[in-house]
């Protein structure tokens, strides 16, 4: 009486394999995701190869060549105190990065966390974490850092936590929504049938789902982040000088305007480079996302 | 059929929903489940029968507490199932299971099947994870699907295909009831032949129960020994299928009998007395439920539930007309 | 009835351009609709019945699909009809309805407005008759408080009541030939038999012809007069209702109706179809349906079995083998 079942249908390519198959093409087809990519890792490789691509040290004082203009001894100039600009924007750009990193990979790990618990408990969770969440995004990301510096005091991890505490409510709302779109399909309720708990359903089956999303706001939060920690720096709230930052830098290069435009002009088009490369990434990555999504959907 | 110990035994469960407000319509409670009382011996087979919206797919979820009753009690092998502590509950799924509908919804996209298997057997330590492997590969070949299933992810199998993973996912735990929520509903003809089929024979070969929710009466026919009938959020009759459908006593059951399309050309012009749609489930009828479109609806009927009036034979109906 | 169809499809095949080549989703269909009468085609997802459809209404797009064959509309050719030329006919001569009705409702639209539309459109009036015309065919269809209700928007309906709207709008400008696609496939039964009854009404009291497409042999006995049972884009058995139900003859028939189970009589088994319906890149040789036969035959691989009459005086027509061997012969001459 039974019969014999259907024949398996020609295999296509696993689902990473078509993602990144995905991505590849949408960089490749994406000038400017592409362009993006080579930008944000020219200044990765920059960062980490400080001491390599800029030969003197960032805090050596020349006093004989103050403000000088871009020149052969200094490819940037110089600033008040003769230190080489583009030694100091090298090494700027590891406390830029460094910050910003860390602070969205603990906002992305603690906001993707409280998101999917919310977003799968719901009830009183739910509601606890989205009042918080509201008030949270009620200040601008500015504001909510340096208040929290101003009370804290300026140093690397107290900026990590006071980026975090701005960024945390942004992961927080784009894993929750997906989240409780997926909590009522099928898949998700056949796990709870089996028995499995709560925690591994989350961590198991709902993240894996989600994580792209998650990943695109990665990428363009991080962006914002590097922007806070200069922001910061500018208002003197940041990595406490002499260590080179490039908000600092933008400071310093503003008291000296009018003696030389490079001091600001420099880090200025330091920080534009990375938030630009970081949201043609995000964009990219949001374009290569999309029609994936309507696939796995159909 | 009946034995002395029903596997499931559901005493009058209930469960609303709170409806958000919309713009244009009041909030209100949706009575998705009204006082539903049910049984299924061991080995048996019960339809649960209805028009969308009538609430058959929740209580399915609300026997396996996928979704918490307000009120009433189910009773499985004995044991309190609405009063188990979290981590009993747990324990005592491996015994309830559940298929669904849409073969494109249950499963995890970005799971492959060996995965998928392999996380089951061992949340419940089924067995060493040694055995794994020859494990699975006899699960798929229980479902009718090749050992090279395994390493592939949902997205590349068939609609029918996807089904019987799901159906292998339900048999890894060895469970003695399954909730089967029209699992057949979204197949080719020719395909929900060869589901029910395989279901048939794991009933057989596992001394399975199950709890076939579905719309589709020519399959309660064929697949189920007794149905319960639903309306509304109301069980309206229970009884043996083949009385059921032959005889039915609810008006409602008539109805719905009347309607369901028989591939003969002269029975299927035959004028049939259809009228009428089911009310909104947030404001329903007063009484009876059915008043409304019943052509046999008497005063009573507009201001008293009725009772549930056992007709011998293991047939029962909530109807005015035998009260 | 007239001696003349109002339809007559012959050859039709329709291509689609996949991964750079043409492959043809249905092949040589070929039926007669008379006035008055209804059509049925009756098969699986995949059948290429819903492709048929929306070919005679010159529905799919040019970039992607293809015609082959021949539409004749009232003895006017509709293959090869400019868009322009295709607009006079959709909705006043063809119209079509659809499984899910809100996809053929503008939800920003009242129902009233939306039939009314649909009048104007193809016939001038005034606003004000063309609303009185459209409350006339919402009563019609009986949707109960058709004045009250020409205000209400899509949403404010049940499934079924859209449906009847939907019925309603492809009623205004009583065309000739209605394609029905699974028009009652998204209802319940008892909604489902009372959209059928309405149907039917409506066939007999405009003279419509209607062609129904539908995956239930349940709903073909309730509304058909002449079967086309596809498979993988072929009509593979042509008969009036009765002889079909009555002494099915392909294989592929007779498996569907051992298929489905019968709210009527308890069978014992089931005979389900090993296999399942081949993708449209992978339709095999000779008769499509021979790898999943039971009655296969070494000459069903070879040549395709042409649909035709295994007795010249019956209009009951089959392609296959076991019935004539016309295909074999007419190839041999």
């Amino acid at each position: 009486m039974s019969a014999a079942p259907e024949t398996l249908a020609i295999r296509p390519p696993a689902v990473w394999l078509r993602f990144a198959r995905a991505l590849w093409r949408t960089a490749t087809a994406n000038a400017a995701m592409m362009t993006g990519i080579a930008l944000f890792l020219a200044v990765v490789i920059v960062a980490i190869g400080a001491p390599v691509f800029a030969e003197v040290d960032p805090l050596d004082q020349d006093l004989l060549a103050r403000l000088v203009p871009p020149s052969p001894g200094h490819w940037l100039g110089t600033d008040a105190f003769g230190r080489d600009i583009w030694a100091r924007i090298a090494y700027g750009a590891r406390i830029s990065l460094v910050i910003g990193l860390v602070a969205v990979g603990i906002a992305m790990v603690i906001g993707s966390a409280l998101g999917i618990l919310s977003g799968y408990m719901g009830g009183w969770v739910d509601q606890a974490i989205s009042q918080a969440t509201n008030i949270l995004l009620a200040f601008p990301s500015l504001i909510l850092g340096l208040m929290v510096v101003a009370f804290l005091g300026p140093s690397v991890p107290n900026l990590i936590a006071a980026i975090s505490l701005a960024t945390i409510p942004q992961f927080i709302r784009v894993s929750r929504a997906p989240t409780i779109a997926l909590r009522e399909r099928d898949f998700i309720q056949a796990c709870r049938a089996l028995g499995f708990s709560p925690l591994r359903i989350m961590v198991r089956h709902i993240l894996p789902n989600i994580w792209p999303e998650i990943l695109v706001m990665g990428s363009l939060w991080l962006a914002t982040a590097i922007r806070v920690e200069a922001s910061l720096a500018f208002i003197g709230l940041g990595v406490k000088p002499p260590t080179p930052t490039w908000g600092g830098m933008i400071r310093e290069g503003f008291e000296q305007i009018l003696n030389s435009v490079y001091l600001a002009l420099f880090p200025s088009l330091a920080i534009l480079v990375v938030v630009l490369a970081l949201n043609m990434i995000g964009d990219g990555l949001r374009d290569a996302l999309d029609p994936r999504l309507k696939e796995s959907k159909r | 059929m009946t034995t002395a110990q029903p596997l499931l035994q559901v005493f009058g469960v209930s469960k609303t929903f709170d409806v958000p407000r919309r713009i244009g319509a009041p909030p209100g409670k949706v009575h998705a489940l009204d006082d539903v009382t049910l049984d299924i011996a061991i080995g048996e087979t019960l339809g649960l029968v209805g028009e969308s919206g009538c609430g058959k797919s929740t209580a399915g979820r609300a026997f396996l507490r996928l979704i918490e009753p307000d009120t009433g009690e189910v009773w499985f092998d004995g044991e309190n199932l609405t009063t188990a502590i979290p981590s009993r509950m747990r324990t005592l799924r491996k015994r309830l299971q559940i298929i669904f509908q849409d073969p494109y919804s249950s499963l995890n996209p970005r799971q492959k099947v060996a995965d998928m298997l392999a996380e089951v057997l061992s949340v419940h330590k089924v067995c060493p994870r040694a055995e794994f492997p020859r494990r699975i590969a006899q699960l798929l070949d229980e479902v009718g699907l090749p050992a090279s299933a395994a390493d592939r992810f949902p997205h590349e199998f068939s609609g029918g295909q996807r089904q019987r993973l799901g159906i292998a996912r339900a048999l890894s735990v060895g469970p003695d009831l399954i909730v089967a929520d029209e699992a057949v509903s979204a197949l080719d003809v020719s395909i929900q032949a060869q589901i029910l089929d395989l279901l048939r024979r794991l009933k057989a070969e596992r001394n399975l129960s199950y709890l076939f929710i579905t719309h589709d009466l020519g399959v309660v026919r064929y697949f189920c020994q007794r149905a319960a009938v639903m309306y509304l959020g109301r069980i309206v009759e229970t009884g043996p299928v083949k009385d059921l459908l032959d005889e039915p006593l609810h008006p409602y059951t008539r109805m719905l009998r009347a309607a369901s399309p028989v591939p003969n050309p002269v029975e299927a012009r035959k004028t049939v007395q259809v009228t009428g749609e089911v009310p909104s489930p947030l404001n329903p009828p007063t009484g009876c439920h059915f008043h409304p479109r019943c052509p046999l609806a008497k005063d009573i009927c507009k201001q008293a539930r009725p009772t549930v009036t056992e007709m011998g034979g293991g047939r029962a109906v909530a109807c005015h007309l035998y009260g | 009835m007239t001696d003349a169809p109002v339809l007559a499809v012959r050859g039709l095949s329709t291509q689609f351009r996949i991964g750079g080549a043409w492959r043809a989703a249905t092949r040589n269909i070929a039926f007669d609709l008379y006035e008055n009468q209804t059509i049925a085609l009756v098969g699986e997802s995949g059948c290429g019945k819903s492709i048929t459809c929306q070919t005679i209404l010159g529905l799919l797009p040019a970039a992607v699909a293809r015609t082959e064959g021949s539409i004749v509309y009232q003895g006017r050719e509709l293959v090869g009809l400019s868009d322009a030329e295709m607009e006079t006919v959709r909705g006043k001569e063809i119209a079509m309805i659809f499984q899910e009705p809100m996809t053929a409702l503008n939800p920003v639209m009242t129902v009233g407005e939306q039939i009314a539309e649909a009048i104007r459109v193809h016939r001038r009036c005034t606003k004000a008759e063309a609303k009185a015309e459209a409350i006339a065919f919402m009563d019609r269809v009986r949707i109960p408080a058709a004045a009250q209700r020409y205000n209400d928007y899509p949403h404010q309906f049940s499934g079924g009541m859209r449906q009847r709207i939907v019925i309603a709008m492809a009623m205004a400008c009583k065309p000739k030939v209605l394609l029905a696609d699974e028009p009652t496939t998204a209802l319940d039964v008892t909604i489902q038999a009372q959209i059928l009854a309405e149907l039917r009404d409506l066939c007999a009291n405009f003279n419509m012809s209607m062609v129904f497409i539908t995956h239930s042999l349940g709903v073909v006995a309730a509304i058909a007069d002449r079967v086309a049972v596809m498979y993988a884009g072929e009509i593979v058995e042509l008969a009036s209702v009765e002889e079909l139900f009555a002494a099915p003859q392909h294989p592929y028939t007779r498996a569907l109706f051992q298929a489905i189970p019968r709210v009527d009589e308890t069978a014992e088994n089931l005979q389900a179809i090993p296999g399942q319906v081949p993708p449209i890149t992978a339709f095999p040789e000779g008769c499509r349906f021979a790898p999943r036969c039971p009655m296969r035959m070494e000459k069903c691989a070879g040549r395709p079995p042409r649909l035709a009459a295994a007795d010249p005086a019956s209009p009951h027509a089959v392609a296959c083998f076991l019935h004539h061997d016309l295909a074999l012969e007419e190839a041999a001459e």
